[in-house]
C-alpha cells in the first residue's frame, strides 16, 4: 500500500511537470485551434535563457523575469511569421510548421550551446518539507506553487477581465469577433506571449528541477503534451492540468509495477484509445 | 565508383522510396502520416529479424517485410477513419512514438542495441553488395515510381483522389472511404517495408533511433520539398535534401537544421512544394511558355 | 409506382427534432418538390435518404430495398445521385475527371474492375456524351478550382448522373444562379426525368419549385404539413401560414 501511494506520489509530482509544461500550449490551442509543436522549442529556450542569466547574475527572479520576456516575444514572432499566414490551409499545414521551427530551434540550441547536458544548479528559496512518508524537494514546492498560481491567473485573466471575454470571443469564432470590433490578432498574439512565457518558465524550472539543460529536452514534452491535451479535452486548461497529473500517475504506477509498456508511449496509446472512442476527443470538437 | 559515392546514392535511393510510399497516403489519399517512419522501421525489422534470426533467405526476407508492413499499415490506417487533419497528425505521431518504443523495450527486436549481422541481400544465387545493390534499389525505386503512375490512372487511383478532394461528394459517387484510406496505408507501408527491407540489409546493422519521429519529418519534408502528389516529387526532394549536405561536406553537421529550415520555408510559402500544382518549378517552367505541367 | 419510400422517419440532434415522423412517395419518372422554410428538415431529409446520417426510426426504401442505414457510398451504388447545397466539387480534379468519378461507381469496390485504366474509350465517350447533355463540354479538360457557380452545379449534376441513377436528388441547385441559368436547368432537370431517372429536389426559388414539381411535400419544423400537386399546395392555408407567418414575402408570386 505504501509503494502504492508513493507511486501515485511520485507521479503527481511529474504530472505537476506536464501540466506546467501543457498549460500553455493548451491556451494557444484554445484560441488557434493549433497544436503548437513549437511551444517546446520555447520551453527548451526559455531553459537556457533562464541558466545563462542565472549564471551571469545569479538572480533567480532575474533569470525568470528575462527569460519569460524574451520568450513571449519569440512565441509571438513564431506565430506572426509562420502560423498566422497559413491559417487558411488545412490544420496540418500550421501543425508542420511548428514541427518545422521546433526542429529548427533545437538543431540551433544544440549549435550554439553544444549537445552536452548542462547541469542548472539554483538556489531556490525553499527547503525540503517532509509529509509523512513523503519528501517534497524545493523544486518541487516551487513546481506546485508556479503551477498554481500560473493556474489561478490563467483563470482569472479568462473569466474576469475584458481582455479574457475578448479570449474567449476570439477562440470561439475568429471572425465573428473581428466583426464585432476585438482586434483578434492583438489578441491571438497576447494568448501567445502568455502561453510561452510559461513555456518558458517551465522550462526554466524543470532544467532547475532535473538540474539538466540540454538540446533536445523539449522533444518528449513537444508530443506528450499533443496527447494530453487531447486527453483533458482540447482547449480546456483546467482538463490539461487533469489530464497531467492522470498521465504523470500512470506512467508512474507502470514503471512502479514493472508492466511492460514503454513508459513515453502511455499518453500516445490512451490517446489513440480516446480517439477511437471519441473522434472528437474527450472534449469532442 | 567510390565507396562513398555508392553509399550516399544508395541511402537516397532508399529514402526516395520510403517517400514515395508517404506519397501515396499523403499526395494520392490525401491522408496526414507523420509516423511513416514507423512503417519503414517495421519493414527494417522484419527482414532484419527473418534472415538474422530466423535465417530466411534475404529474399524471403524482404517479401515478407514488406507483407508485414502492409499488414501494419492496415491496422496503423483506422485511425484515419475516426479522426482527420491535425488529429490524425498527432495519432500518426504517436504511433511513430510507439512502434520506437516497442524497437526500443522488446527483446525481441534487440532492445536498444537493436539488430547486427545482417547478411547482404543475395537472391537467385548473386549477392548483392555495393555497386549491384545500387542498381537493385534504384532499379526498385523506378519500377515503383512506374506502377505509381499506373496506379493512378486506375479507377482505383481515381477514388484515392475523390477521397483527397472532398470525402462527403466521394461516398456520394460510390467511394468507400472505409477501403480507399485503409487501401491507402496499405500500399503505402508495404512500399515503405520494402525501402526498409533494403535499408537493413545495407546498413547490416540497424537500432530504434533510426526510425524515430525526426526520421518521419525527414520523409515529410523531401515530399513537401519535392511536390507533394507528383510522381517525381519524392526523388527530387529525396536527391536534395539528401546531396547537400553531403555536397557541403562543413553542412553535415547542420543537416538537420537543413531539413528543418528547408520544410519550414517550404510550407511557410509553397505549401504545395517545389513541383507540385503552383510550385516553384512549375512556374518557371510556364514562363518559359511551353512545358506547364498539369496533372490531369 | 413507388420508387422511394419514405415512412415515419424522425432525426434528432440533441434534444432538437429536426426530422418528425415524415412520410412520402417518390414515383418512378416524376419531379418531387420537397419544399418549406428555412430549418424545416429538408436537407436532413436528403442526407437520411443518401445514407449520411441515419434515421432514429422510421424506414426509407428504394425499389422495395430498404435502405436506412446503409453508408453513403453503398446507396450511391444502389442508384441514388445527389448535389449538395453548398457544392462540393473535387477541386484538384478536372472536369472529366469528377464526371468520370460517378462511372466508377459500378467499379469500386471490385478488385478486378478497380486495376483497370479509367480513360479508356468507352468512359471518354460516356463522359462527352453526359457533359454535351449537361453543357459542360467546353469545360472538361478545365480544373474544377475556380469554375463559376453555374458550372459547378452543372458539374454536380454530370457527376451525380454519372452513377446512372434511379433517383437523382437535387439539393437548391438552383441557389444563386442568374435568371437564364435557372431557365436552361430547368430544362436540364425535365430532360432527365424525361430519360427515365425520378427526381427529387429541394428548392427555395418558389417559381422553380412549383414549374418543376408535378408532386410535392411541404415540411415545417421536421412535420409534413402538406402533400400534393403544386396547385393544391400553393393555396394550403397552413402551407401559405408556414411561410408567411415568418416573414417571407413573395410566396407564390415566384422567387
Amino acid at each position: 500500500m505504501e509503494l502504492f501511494l508513493v507511486q501515485v506520489f511520485n507521479g503527481l509530482a511529474e504530472g505537476m511537470i506536464y501540466a506546467l509544461v501543457t498549460l500553455g500550449l493548451s491556451m494557444v490551442y484554445g484560441v488557434l485551434r493549433i497544436l503548437h509543436v513549437a511551444h517546446a522549442g520555447v520551453y527548451t529556450v526559455g531553459a537556457y535563457l533562464g541558466l545563462w542569466v542565472y549564471s551571469l547574475s545569479g538572480s533567480l527572479i532575474l533569470a525568470l523575469s528575462v527569460s519569460m520576456g524574451l520568450c513571449a516575444l519569440l512565441g509571438v514572432a513564431i506565430e506572426r511569421f509562420v502560423y498566422y499566414p497559413l491559417l487558411r490551409y488545412p490544420p496540418y499545414v500550421p501543425l508542420i510548421g511548428g514541427i518545422a521551427v521546433y526542429l529548427s530551434i533545437e538543431e540551433l540550441c544544440r549549435l550554439a550551446a553544444g549537445p552536452y547536458v548542462i547541469s542548472f544548479p539554483a538556489a531556490l528559496p525553499f527547503k525540503a518539507l517532509r509529509l509523512g512518508a513523503f519528501y517534497v524537494t524545493p523544486s518541487q514546492q516551487m513546481i506546485v506553487i508556479c503551477t498554481l498560481l500560473v493556474l489561478f491567473l490563467q483563470w482569472f485573466l479568462v473569466s474576469r477581465t475584458e481582455i479574457g471575454l475578448a479570449m474567449r470571443c476570439v477562440a470561439q469564432d475568429m471572425d465573428m469577433a473581428s466583426a464585432m470590433g476585438m482586434d483578434s490578432k492583438m489578441v491571438v498574439s497576447l494568448t501567445f506571449a502568455l502561453g510561452s512565457a510559461a513555456a518558458a518558465l517551465a522550462g526554466v524550472l524543470v532544467g532547475i528541477h532535473h538540474n539538466q539543460v540540454y538540446p533536445t529536452m523539449g522533444s518528449v514534452p513537444a508530443y506528450k503534451s499533443l496527447a494530453i491535451i487531447v486527453l483533458g479535452g482540447l482547449g480546456s486548461v483546467p482538463g490539461a492540468v487533469l489530464a497531467s497529473l492522470l498521465i504523470g500517475v500512470v506512467e508512474s504506477l507502470t514503471i512502479g509495477y514493472g508492466f511492460p509498456l514503454p513508459r513515453d508511449a502511455l499518453a500516445f496509446m490512451a490517446m489513440i484509445a480516446i480517439f477511437m472512442a471519441r473522434p472528437g476527443g474527450l472534449a469532442g470538437r | 565508383m567510390g565507396g562513398y559515392y555508392l553509399t550516399v546514392l544508395t541511402s537516397i535511393g532508399i529514402q526516395a522510396m520510403a517517400v514515395m510510399g508517404l506519397n501515396v497516403i499523403v499526395g494520392f489519399a490525401g491522408q496526414i502520416s507523420l509516423g511513416h517512419a514507423a512503417f519503414f522501421g517495421i519493414g527494417a525489422y522484419t527482414a532484419a529479424v527473418a534472415s538474422t534470426r530466423y535465417g530466411l533467405s534475404p529474399l524471403l526476407a524482404l517479401a515478407l517485410a514488406v507483407l508485414v508492413a502492409a499488414l501494419v499499415g492496415f491496422f496503423l490506417g483506422f485511425p484515419s477513419l475516426r479522426v482527420k487533419h491535425d488529429f490524425l497528425a498527432i495519432t500518426t505521431i504517436g504511433t511513430n512514438f510507439i512502434a520506437e518504443s516497442l524497437f526500443l523495450y522488446l527483446p525481441f527486436f534487440g532492445g536498444a542495441l537493436g539488430i547486427g549481422g545482417i547478411p547482404r541481400f543475395s537472391a537467385l544465387g548473386l549477392t548483392f553488395g555495393g555497386g549491384q545493390l545500387l542498381w537493385l534499389v534504384w532499379g526498385s525505386v523506378l519500377a515503383v515510381a512506374v506502377l505509381c503512375h499506373l496506379f493512378r490512372r486506375t479507377w482505383a487511383g481515381l477514388a484515392l483522389e475523390c477521397v483527397r478532394e472532398e470525402e462527403v461528394a466521394a461516398s456520394s459517387v460510390g467511394v468507400s472511404l472505409v477501403r480507399f484510406k485503409l487501401m491507402a496505408f496499405v500500399l503505402g507501408s508495404a512500399v515503405a517495408g520494402l525501402a526498409g527491407g533494403y535499408y537493413a540489409f545495407f546498413m547490416r546493422f540497424i537500432s530504434p533511433s533510426d526510425f524515430s519521429f525526426p526520421v518521419s519529418v525527414m520523409f515529410l519534408s523531401m515530399l513537401v520539398v519535392g511536390g507533394i502528389g507528383t510522381i517525381s516529387g519524392p526523388l527530387v526532394g529525396a536527391l536534395l535534401l539528401g546531396i547537400l549536405p553531403e555536397v557541403f561536406r562543413p553542412l553535415v553537421d547542420y543537416r538537420m537544421l537543413l531539413y528543418g529550415a528547408t520544410l519550414l520555408l517550404t510550407i511557410r510559402f509553397q505549401p504545395k512544394g517545389l513541383l507540385g500544382e503552383g510550385g516553384l518549378v512549375e512556374r518557371l517552367l510556364s514562363r518559359g511558355g511551353g512545358v506547364g505541367s498539369s496533372r490531369g | 409506382m413507388a420508387l422511394l419510400e419514405v415512412k415515419g422517419v424522425s432525426k434528432s440532434f440533441g434534444g432538437l427534432r429536426a426530422v418528425d415522423g415524415v412520410s412520402f412517395e417518390v414515383r418512378e419518372g416524376e419531379i418531387f418538390g420537397l419544399i418549406g422554410p428555412n430549418g424545416a428538415g429538408k436537407t436532413t431529409c436528403f442526407n437520411l435518404i443518401s445514407g449520411v446520417l441515419r434515421p432514429d426510426s422510421g424506414e426509407i426504401r428504394l425499389g422495395g430495398v430498404r435502405i436506412d442505414g446503409l453508408s453513403p457510398d453503398r446507396i450511391a451504388k444502389l442508384g441514388v445521385g445527389r448535389t449538395f447545397q453548398i457544392v462540393r466539387p473535387f477541386s484538384e480534379m478536372t472536369v472529366f475527371q469528377n464526371v468520370a468519378a460517378g462511372i466508377g461507381a459500378h467499379r469500386y469496390g471490385r478488385w478486378h474492375l478497380e486495376a483497370s485504366f479509367y480513360r479508356r474509350k468507352e468512359t471518354v465517350e460516356e463522359v462527352e456524351r453526359i457533359a454535351s447533355a449537361v453543357g459542360l463540354s467546353e469545360f472538361l479538360g478545365r480544373k474544377a478550382y475556380g469554375l463559376p457557380l453555374g458550372i459547378l452545379r452543372k458539374l454536380e449534376i454530370a457527376r451525380a448522373l454519372a452513377l446512372k441513377p434511379r433517383l437523382l436528388l437535387l439539393d437548391e441547385s438552383f441557389s444563386g444562379l442568374r435568371g437564364e441559368e435557372v431557365e436552361q436547368l430547368m430544362e436540364l432537370v425535365r430532360r432527365i426525368r424525361d430519360g427515365g431517372v425520378s427526381v427529387l429536389l429541394i428548392e427555395h426559388n418558389m417559381r422553380v419549385a412549383m414549374g418543376l414539381s408535378e408532386r410535392m411535400v411541404v415540411l415545417d419544423h421536421g412535420r409534413k404539413i402538406a402533400e400534393g400537386v403544386p396547385e393544391l399546395v400553393r393555396s394550403d392555408p397552413m402551407v401559405i401560414e408556414a411561410y408567411l407567418g415568418r416573414g417571407e414575402a413573395g410566396f407564390g408570386a415566384g422567387g
